[in-house]
């Protein structure tokens, strides 16, 4: 088969596999719960062979992008065309004020722990789980540089999330420290 | 089911983190989008500098004497020491080499003489808008790592508050309602391509703020200094000390031939040229591999000094050598660009959505909403605005985009909220159009004297395509039953 011909059969695949799916999710009211568990497991193989005609071509690293990437763009195709339209005017009163949900204090702060405080408590935090968890002194600093956006990332919604800001402050400020004395 | 119940955030969590997304999603939405739309169109990077400026005829192959002559006549040009000297091979995505230092780029012909300076201000700006939004190196480069890591957390937020993930994986209702046509929208975007996404935060992330984790990092290493962190992971510098030849092009490309005959050479470094330091790298890229490239080394003579194990290093070499390939959508050839151009746009689509759900649940009609609906269609007439002005005027690419974008939107917030009668819908119509028509007079004046004829007419029509799918209504592409 020539990469071009691989390509068609496992975007095709994917895309049996998507419908497989939605079947699967159709099947879940009724009790039909037979035919649930086969679409599911036809649709994982689907999956599976998609990824394995990319990878015979392409090989392992790119195979596995491809299999990510590739579903979003066929899903949508799938979901485009079962869409359903109204074309109904719909009115509502407007508005033009937006009532504040916070204080500017309150808001001042969370951007301050969001931004400075919770970057660096995600470098502490990325430190200890790279020296946890892996051994070798290079991977350890990879892996340290690739958990710092993420942690950040998940921290920032914590703190942006919370009612009471005295939570994270006093985990950030058990953590930094702790890091400082510790690491 | 019982799983399925375990996994599902309590209301009150949904409730927080849906508080969070919101809030997060508002206050980086303008340069979240900047940074989205400006990465989608990077993907053809090299396509915007070959289009940009016109050169000699295209070629794909060079030989080692004319690559010999291009290093020999840029040191002759630029006449003062130079530390690191590149040679760009030619490539499919850009049929034309150049010859660089830190300061200076020339292309260079087939035959190995410098044709032109590398002048494309136009390509240069629109990556400096992704990789630092025109803003000073160092501060721009951590703003926009931020974006990727709080990109990493709209992401976890989003997925937190989406408790019928599951349920509604397959709903579009478009039409009549703006907010839950807008809602569907966002959801099913960002749903489906979860994996692109989070590739694209966490490579973006920790590209951006590699410099920064490094400081943090470097502060809790006792026994090591920043370089010696970054040697560690992508390899040290081979230590060379003997007198400086002329280097040999031919035997070099012989061992490399020998030693990796499958890879595709990308750039050759001279490294302290003239020196005895001086060292050839040549970087080539091994075929369906997401690293950037493997890295050998040799003497000026050509015998072999040693390689980088790039390709074959430790895990977290080969991780943090493959994240460029991964963000920027380089693997894999034009079918990878165009899906990455895709959910790109789809990226882009996602802020804007999110913007909107926010006005729209609270049936907000005010001046933000206004001008930031109108900083949405002006981006891509700014994007136009300064390519026409840099490519047929000479003029500063930045101070146009920056005038239209920032000028048009602020005219928006102080006055178009007060003009009811106004029709906004046609104004960002008129957008639209205006793009369209400057990027259809652009080509045109732009075209019939570049050298690369083929080719520029059908990247021409790409781009022409590119910049009419705002115009077209795909509601009415979906059969109405």
């Amino acid at each position: 088969m020539t990469s071009w011909q691989v390509e068609i059969w496992s975007i095709g695949g994917l895309l049996l596999m998507i419908w497989c799916w939605f079947k699967a999710q159709q099947s879940s009211t009724g009790g039909r719960q037979l035919f649930r568990v086969m679409y599911v497991l036809l649709s994982l193989l689907l999956l599976a062979l998609s990824h394995r005609l990319w990878s015979m071509v392409s090989g392992p690293e790119f195979s596995v992008l491809y299999v990510l990437f590739h579903i979003s763009w066929v899903a949508w195709l799938l979901i485009a065309s079962r869409a359903t339209i109204k074309y109904k005017t719909y009115r509502e009163k407007q508005t033009t004020e937006v009532k504040a949900d916070y204080s500017r204090r309150h808001k001042c702060l969370v951007f301050l722990l969001a931004a400075p405080i919770a970057l660096i408590t995600a470098v502490c935090l990325a430190v200890w789980f790279s020296r946890l968890l892996v051994s070798e002194l290079a991977n350890q600093w990879v892996l340290t540089f690739i958990l710092v956006p993420l942690l950040w990332g998940c921290l920032a919604v914590w703190f942006a999330a919370e009612r009471r800001l005295i939570r994270p402050a006093v985990f950030s400020l058990m953590v930094i420290p702790l890091s400082m004395l510790l690491l | 089911m019982k799983l399925l119940k375990q996994l599902t955030p309590s209301r009150n969590l949904v409730k927080q983190t849906l508080r969070s997304h919101a809030w997060i999603g508002l206050v980086l939405a303008a340069v979240l989008y900047l940074v989205c739309l400006s990465g989608s169109l990077l993907v053809f990077k090299s396509d915007f500098e070959r289009w940009e400026q016109s050169s000699s005829e295209p070629y794909l192959s060079i030989s080692d004497q004319a690559i010999s002559r291009a290093l020999a006549a840029f040191q002759t040009k630029v006449n003062r020491p130079v530390e690191a000297l590149y040679f760009v091979y030619p490539s499919k995505d850009l049929p034309r080499a150049h010859v660089a230092d830190a300061l200076d780029e020339w292309w260079v012909d087939k035959d190995g003489a410098l044709t032109a300076p590398v002048d494309i201000p136009w390509t240069d700006m629109l990556t400096d808008l992704h990789y630092y939004l025109h803003l000073p190196g160092t501060w721009g480069m951590i703003i926009v790592g931020m974006l990727g890591a709080m990109m990493c957390g709209l992401m976890v937020s989003g997925l937190l508050s989406h408790p019928n993930l599951f349920k509604d994986a397959f709903k579009l209702r478009l039409g009549s309602n703006r907010q839950l046509e807008q809602t569907d929208v966002h959801n099913r975007l960002s749903v489906w391509s979860l994996p692109f996404f989070f590739v694209i935060s966490l490579t973006g992330g920790y590209i951006g703020l590699f410099g920064i984790s490094m400081t943090l990092v470097d502060y809790f290493e006792e026994d090591y200094q920043a370089e010696q962190i970054i040697s560690e992971v992508f390899g040290h510098d081979p230590s060379v000390d003997q007198p400086a030849v002329v280097p040999q092009i031919n035997k070099i490309h012989r061992d490399l031939n020998n030693r990796a005959p499958d890879a595709q050479p990308l750039y050759l470094v001279v490294q302290n040229p003239g020196t005895d330091q001086q060292y050839i790298e040549v970087a080539a890229y091994p075929p369906d591999r997401l690293i950037y490239s493997e890295i050998y080394r040799y003497h000026s003579d050509g015998s072999f000094i040693d390689y980088q194990h790039l390709a074959d290093g430790s895990a977290g070499r080969q991780v943090a050598y493959s994240s460029y390939r991964l963000h920027f959508g380089t693997f894999g050839g034009p079918i990878t660009q165009w899906l990455y151009l895709v959910l790109g746009l789809a990226m882009t689509v996602i802020t804007v959505t999110g913007v909107n759900m926010w006005f729209e649940k609270r049936n907000v009609r005010n001046r933000w909403y206004t001008s930031w609906r109108g900083f949405v269609w002006l981006t891509p007439l700014a994007l136009v605005a300064s390519a026409f002005g840099t490519v047929l005027l000479d003029w500063s690419a930045v101070g146009i985009f920056w005038l239209v974008l920032a000028g048009g939107s602020l005219l928006l917030w102080a006055g178009m909220y007060r003009i009811h009668r106004f029709n906004q819908q046609t104004l960002y119509l008129w957008m639209k159009q205006a793009a369209l028509l400057l990027l259809i007079v652009l080509l045109f004046a732009h075209g019939f004297g570049h050298t690369d004829q083929p080719w520029y007419w059908s990247f021409s029509l790409a781009l022409t395509g590119l910049l009419s799918l705002p115009m077209i209504n795909f509601r009415r592409l979906i059969p109405n039953p």
